[in-house]
């Protein structure tokens, strides 16, 4: 058992809202995000959630102007998560703050503006801004030349599990003391026609809704966002006299070895995963009361999900997936999603899972449906994070 | 020294101006015809950007080196005399 982490602060941009309040009202009445849209048109898939119109002052600052949506919306939440937390990074030492990013890949629509320039223009018309704003570490080197973040920083890609696998490494440069605060970023901007393109073939995008464990589901529809954490250990934050609004209690994390894009049949992986995470945290399946599920919308991972969570939570807790509401965010999808788990506890709700009319027939799990939060206090809850490649990452938070 | 505002070749001068102040965020304040571009241009992936950017605008190739070497009003000049052909 590990040292509890504070959380002191979240952020969310989302199809949402550009901002935590509305992004959480979203949510909470159960609002589909997806849409027709026309840069996707020529393809055979053209849905997508896409972010509102995003200001905020930080991307007012010098250098702005060349960034990749996916570090735009990572700035902006982590700006947000900073205010929550009441941090100053003017008045704080930089060198003992950490910055942890997840992202399945970078900045994709620059890549395909320097690739559509490179055939069509020649070599000499790539921007010198295409790598900068391409790379998948970037979002973290903005967020620490921004915010004078001088500690360790990392980026961590494990496809979709991304943004828990972020909270699961910044937890451990916590608890090991290579720093006192960890900003935890991650975030995705792959609306792109060839991205898309890559995801129809695979075969797991939806041409009509969001669905997750419903009879009729058929793929996710992609989405665009950043989720943002500020971690501290207990003990500082008590120093700083902020009171947390969750503590992190467990993480646990496996891989398949199985299929480079299928989960494992009977959701092994995903069970060892959410074992380690209780185990980690020093509880039992029977104290967990409400499961942020993974809840793709595809057949095959709702199904096995469904299937885990029956067996390892008997007792039924409440269990939600926002990616009904806001489509699946990809890398981002963990760190937006423990957000709102966060906002769970903190609010005292379970969100509804928005496009869940008719439950699977096969699934036997307590999803909650509607259009309005179920009233619910959760002491213990756990968000669940699973990638392509076999990726699986949990996520055990305590209310505080 | 002269203002923008008063330049008797503005055609060019406008669209680099602008350039400069939308796409690479330079302050209007700072734009007088005799300051350098490298003054304005503060590292190597500005002025190669602003080589990408005049092609794309005028249609006419400048060199990173002509970009380090000229004031604003010169830079301006030149982009003139390559799109009339001079």
């Amino acid at each position: 058992m590990t040292e509890p982490v504070a959380v002191t602060g979240v952020g969310l941009v989302t199809p949402g809202g550009s901002d935590r309040d509305s992004t959480w009202s979203s949510v909470q009445t159960a609002c589909a995000t997806s849409a027709y849209d026309p840069v996707l048109r020529d393809l055979s898939v053209s849905l997508s959630c896409r972010v509102p119109m995003l200001e905020h002052s930080i991307l007012t600052q010098h250098g702005s102007a060349n960034l990749d949506p996916a570090a735009r919306f990572g700035l902006v939440a982590i700006a947000q998560a900073l205010e929550q937390a009441h941090l100053d990074p003017k008045a704080w030492d930089g060198s003992r703050v950490a910055v942890v990013t997840g992202a399945s890949s970078g900045g994709m629509l620059s890549q395909e503006k320097a690739a559509i320039r490179l055939i069509s223009k020649g070599p000499n018309s790539v921007s010198p801004y295409f790598l900068p704003a391409y790379l998948i570490n970037m979002i973290a080197a903005n967020i620490a030349l921004r915010f004078g973040v001088t500690g360790p920083s990392q980026s961590v890609s494990t496809a979709c599990a991304s943004g828990a696998s972020a909270i699961g490494m910044a937890r451990t440069l916590l608890v090991t003391g290579q720093c006192d605060i960890a900003l935890v970023c991650a975030s995705e901007a792959p609306i792109t026609k060839l991205v898309v393109t890559g995801f129809t073939q695979v075969g797991v995008l939806s041409r009509r809704a969001s669905r997750p464990f419903d009879a009729t589901r058929d793929g996710f529809v992609i989405s665009e966002g950043a989720g943002a954490l500020v971690l501290e250990r207990d003990g500082h934050a008590a120093a700083r006299r902020v009171k947390p609004l969750a503590h992190i209690i467990g993480y646990g994390a496996s891989t398949d070895a199985h299929h480079l894009v299928q989960p494992h049949p009977t959701g092994l992986g995903i069970e060892r995963a959410i074992w380690a995470a209780l185990s980690d945290a020093g509880v039992t399946p029977d104290d967990v009361d409400h499961v942020n599920a993974h809840g793709t919308s595809t057949k095959v991972n709702d199904r096995i999900e469904a299937a885990v969570l029956q067996r390892v939570f008997p007792h039924r807790p409440p269990v939600t997936s926002a990616k009904g509401a806001l489509g699946h965010t990809l890398g981002a999808a963990g760190a937006i999603e423990a957000a709102l788990t966060v906002l769970a506890m903190v609010e005292g709700k379970v969100p509804p899972t928005a496009g869940l009319n008719n439950v699977d027939a096969g699934i036997d799990i307590d999803i909650v449906t509607g259009v309005v939060a179920r009233q619910h206090s959760s002491s213990i809850a756990i968000s669940n994070s699973f990638g392509f490649g076999g990726h699986n990452a949990v996520v055990v938070f305590a209310h505080s | 020294m002269d203002n923008l505002n008063c330049s008797t070749w503005s055609s060019s001068l406008d669209l680099i101006s602008r350039l400069l102040v939308e796409k690479f965020e330079v302050d209007l304040s700072r734009l007088q015809i005799d300051t350098p571009i490298a003054d304005l241009l503060v590292d190597s992936l500005m002025i190669v950007e602003m080589a990408i950017a005049v092609q794309d605008t005028f249609g006419v190739k400048v060199t990173e080196d002509e970009l380090r070497k000229l004031d604003l009003g010169e830079f301006a000049v030149c982009i003139d005399e390559r799109r009339s052909g001079r």
